[in-house]
């Protein structure tokens, strides 16, 4: 189920919120846990045991690092728990790309396992590593209440598409449930401003791209890519941001604070801080448990360039399991370490250091958005710079009025007039933009969700 | 009232609409039946039949959904949209868009130029509203060359640009353009046009606006060929004329062209001479049926798409065959491998 559909805004989430109202605050946790297993197993019924083998392994291995006294112990838990995890990942996510990349390699012709990616792995997966590793760090106590850490894993807010909650971030909140009815309509707001990223501004731009994808390498150009390239990277954003910001929204009504995950990326002056503010839990995570583990930047220059295209190689591997993924975190852990070391130190006037940002981005955004890296290469190399169509007049008309709005959206001058508007004009902007979706889902219009099996 | 209440609100109004009124069967403004009723069993769940049934019964049965419908239009107006899946909002109303040539567009070229080869039949592809709209022609049209098809393009292109060979919301030709495309037709087969009578259905909001529901659509006007024949039988209904005029009432009019699509249509004429013509169609070829009554004695007509018998096997009762279908059928319909069996 996703937050966008009807089925959720129109019988899910009432549900939820009336169980939660008639119920006592101390059964938060069970209602919570009920409900995520019913919207885990509405979407992907058959990997219901997957959350449930996840939710015991890291249970089991939680409490069993906390009181075993010796050492060895406590890592060999805390290694059951990581491999346990990326054994899941290991096997749903990358099994096929491995077996297609040892028959590449070895001309040998190992069958590639067709196996369909159960929702959200790549999230839950992290949060519950990161639980384990927080135990043995002794950085937070193992969770005893099977339910409330239940309800932690599978939490249905940030399930799907994170952000990744540490059991550090909720922990407080989880033990002392409060009445929800005063936290209902400013989550509620939140949510609507999400769900009209995505549905206004992110399924518009789908759209807007939809033509152009259908079109052949013999009849696209570059200038059709570069317009596709433009409406994909606020597409990605307005998508996976308005996400984010839904599940914040959710999590706040029942009496969560999930982190930030996005804090308006495309004013970025460089592209570390482009990634300091785009899918920030995900860059956190890496943070703390790869980058630092490794020796972080206080190491040598040679180990510092290595750690750092370690973190960007996974990186981009995490987004998918294909060569072009990795070509993207590699290409952004480049620019990442020419930053660190030398641009730094170049003087450049922040509309140039801004553009050059975006230009990177969207050439990483390219490459992301491709089929393959080799229809990428074919359509840098071969493709003309107009189509035969003649549609580029047409394509981008089509979507201009978007893009104007995408990039004004995409900024911090909306939000931070809208804050400063009397409280009623914004009960009414909210309540529009909500109807104006709900409009749009009942007319079931293009709906994708691009990080839905990230 | 926050958004929260106005939720709320919405929700209990929604439900008492659900208990109490029963189900809407048909939108009148798409022209569509609606989802009424939910796939339970285990293994609609399984199989996520049951997820999309409830999400399309609640779109569907929502309060006040045309309302929803309108207002959604309303905001993709405002946001200045164009495209909406296969449709584009242009200076000349609602049109799909041409952009696709696949891999079906070869497979299908490559049975119909082997049929036209093989049985000496005559090709007239349709013009495509969202070619001439984009100003360019499919490559696949050099096949056709020789036939003076890029003719009829640059006739209908070089006239009057201004002017729409089509309907406002519709990919179908229109009445200025349907006679250019009969006689040329026509010529192919060897003959010279007469013109058929013509009738008028007033408020054609043409056939794609329900897919975008345009917020304030532009009304045609409908005007049908038509030509008083002996009998047309379809299945074991028998018809006195082409058209169902009584379609002019309801909201597509264009339905009423040779009663719809069928797999499998006869019409017996008044022409006396005893020719016979086979034509494989679809709806493009509904306005020009008229013009071809006068010439022959007995046309049958396939619809591809409908039709599941062999061709071939059908062939040597025709003195004539002509296969004329629209040039974005050719484009992306999966039934044209039916040529060649």
């Amino acid at each position: 189920m996703i937050f966008a559909s009807s089925t959720f805004l129109v019988v899910f989430l009432p549900s939820a919120i009336l169980a939660l109202l008639i119920f006592p605050p101390r059964f938060r946790s069970l209602i919570l846990l009920v409900f995520s297993l019913v919207f885990y197993a509405y979407g992907e019924i058959r990997y219901g045991l997957i959350m449930v083998f996840s939710i015991f392994l890291d249970y089991t291995c939680g409490i069993m690092i906390e009181s075993s006294k010796s050492e060895l112990k406590r890592k060999a838990w805390l290694a059951c728990s990581i491999m346990g995890n990326l054994g899941l990942l290991g096997w749903f996510k990358y099994s096929g790309y491995l077996a297609g990349m040892i028959n590449d390699l070895l001309q040998t012709s190992f069958p590639i396992p067709q196996i369909i990616l159960p929702l959200g792995i790549s999230f839950f997966t992290f949060q519950t590593m990161s639980y384990s590793i927080d135990v043995y760090r002794k950085d937070v106590k193992a969770e005893r209440n099977l339910i409330d850490f239940a309800a932690y894993v599978s939490m249905f807010p940030q399930l799907i598409a994170g952000p990744i909650v540490r059991y550090s971030d909720i922990s407080v909140e989880l033990k002392n449930p409060q009445d929800l009815r005063p936290r209902l309509e400013k989550g509620f707001n939140i949510f609507i401003l999400g769900l009209g990223s995505k549905v206004l501004l992110a399924n518009a731009l789908a759209a807007a791209i939809a033509p152009i994808e259908a079109l052949s390498l013999i009849n696209t150009s570059r200038i059709l890519w570069i317009i596709q390239t433009l409406y994909f990277g606020f597409q990605l954003y307005f998508d996976f941001a308005g996400y984010s910001l839904m599940a914040i929204g959710l999590g706040y009504m029942f009496g969560f604070s999930f982190p930030q995950n996005f804090n308006h990326p495309y004013i970025s002056t460089s592209v570390s801080e482009f990634f300091r503010r785009w899918h920030m839990t995900l860059g956190d995570w890496f943070r703390s448990y790869l980058y630092i583990p490794l020796g972080g930047s206080r190491v040598s220059l040679k180990r510092l360039v290595a750690n750092l295209l370690v973190v960007w190689f996974i990186t981009g591997l995490w987004h998918g399991a294909d060569h072009q993924f990795v070509v993207w975190g590699l290409w952004l852990g480049l620019w990442v370490i020419l930053e660190k070391l030398w641009l730094h130190k170049i003087n450049l006037p922040t509309w140039f250091r801004h553009s050059f940002t975006l230009l990177i981005i969207f050439i990483s955004w390219s490459i992301f958005n491709a089929p393959s890296l080799s229809d990428w290469s074919q359509r840098f190399i071969q493709a003309s710079w107009l189509s035969p169509l003649q549609v580029e007049g047409l394509l981008l008309r089509g979507g201009l009025g978007l893009l104007v709005l995408s990039i004004v959206f995409s900024g911090p001058w909306i939000s931070t007039f809208f804050k400063g508007l009397p409280l009623r004009l914004q009960s009414i902007v909210y309540t529009l933009i909500f109807g104006l979706s709900v409009a749009s889902l009942i007319h079931g219009s293009l709906n994708p969700f691009l990080y839905f099996r990230f | 009232m926050s958004a929260f209440k106005w939720y709320g609100l919405g929700i209990v109004l929604l439900c008492i609409h659900l208990l109490a009124q029963p189900f809407t069967v048909y939108s009148s403004l798409e022209r569509r039946l609606l989802t009424t009723k939910l796939e339970l069993t285990f293994q609609d769940m399984l199989d996520q039949r049951f997820q999309d049934s409830l999400e399309n019964l609640l779109n569907d049965q929502m309060l006040g959904r045309e309302w929803w419908m309108k207002a959604n239009t309303l905001k993709d107006t405002l946001l200045g949209r164009q495209i909406f899946d296969k449709v584009i909002v242009s200076e000349f109303g609602l049109h799909e868009l041409w952009l696709e040539d696949s891999d079906q567009l070869i497979r299908n070229l490559a049975f119909i130029k082997a049929f036209e080869t093989k049985f000496n039949g005559v090709v007239a592809l349709v013009p495509h509203s969202g070619s001439l709209l984009n100003n360019s022609w499919h490559e696949s049209s050099v096949l056709f060359s020789e036939d003076g098809y890029p003719a009829l393009r640059e006739w209908l292109l070089l006239n009057d640009k201004k002017e729409s060979y089509f309907y406002q919301g519709d990919h179908h030709l229109n009445h200025f353009a349907t006679p250019v495309m009969a006689s040329y037709v026509l010529d192919r087969l060897g003959f010279e046009l007469v013109s058929p009578s013509l009738k008028y259905c007033s408020e054609f909001s043409g056939t794609l606006s329900p897919y975008y529901l345009t917020f304030n659509p532009s009304l045609d006007s409908l005007w049908i060929y038509d030509s008083p024949i002996k009998e047309m039988k379809i299945g074991n209904k028998s018809y006195t004329g082409l058209h169902d005029l009584s379609a002019c009432e309801g909201n597509n009019a264009y339905q009423g062209l040779l009663h719809g699509n069928h797999g499998w249509t006869q019409i017996t004429t008044h022409n006396e001479l005893g020719q016979s013509l086979l034509v494989i169609k679809d709806s493009h070829a509904h306005q020009l049926i008229p013009f071809l009554t006068p010439h022959y004695t007995n046309i049958d007509v396939v619809d591809l798409r409908h039709y599941n018998g062999s061709i071939e096997a059908i062939m040597d009762n025709y003195d004539d065959v002509l296969v004329l279908v629209g040039e974005g059928s050719v484009r992306d319909d999966r039934n044209f491998f039916k040529l060649s069996r």
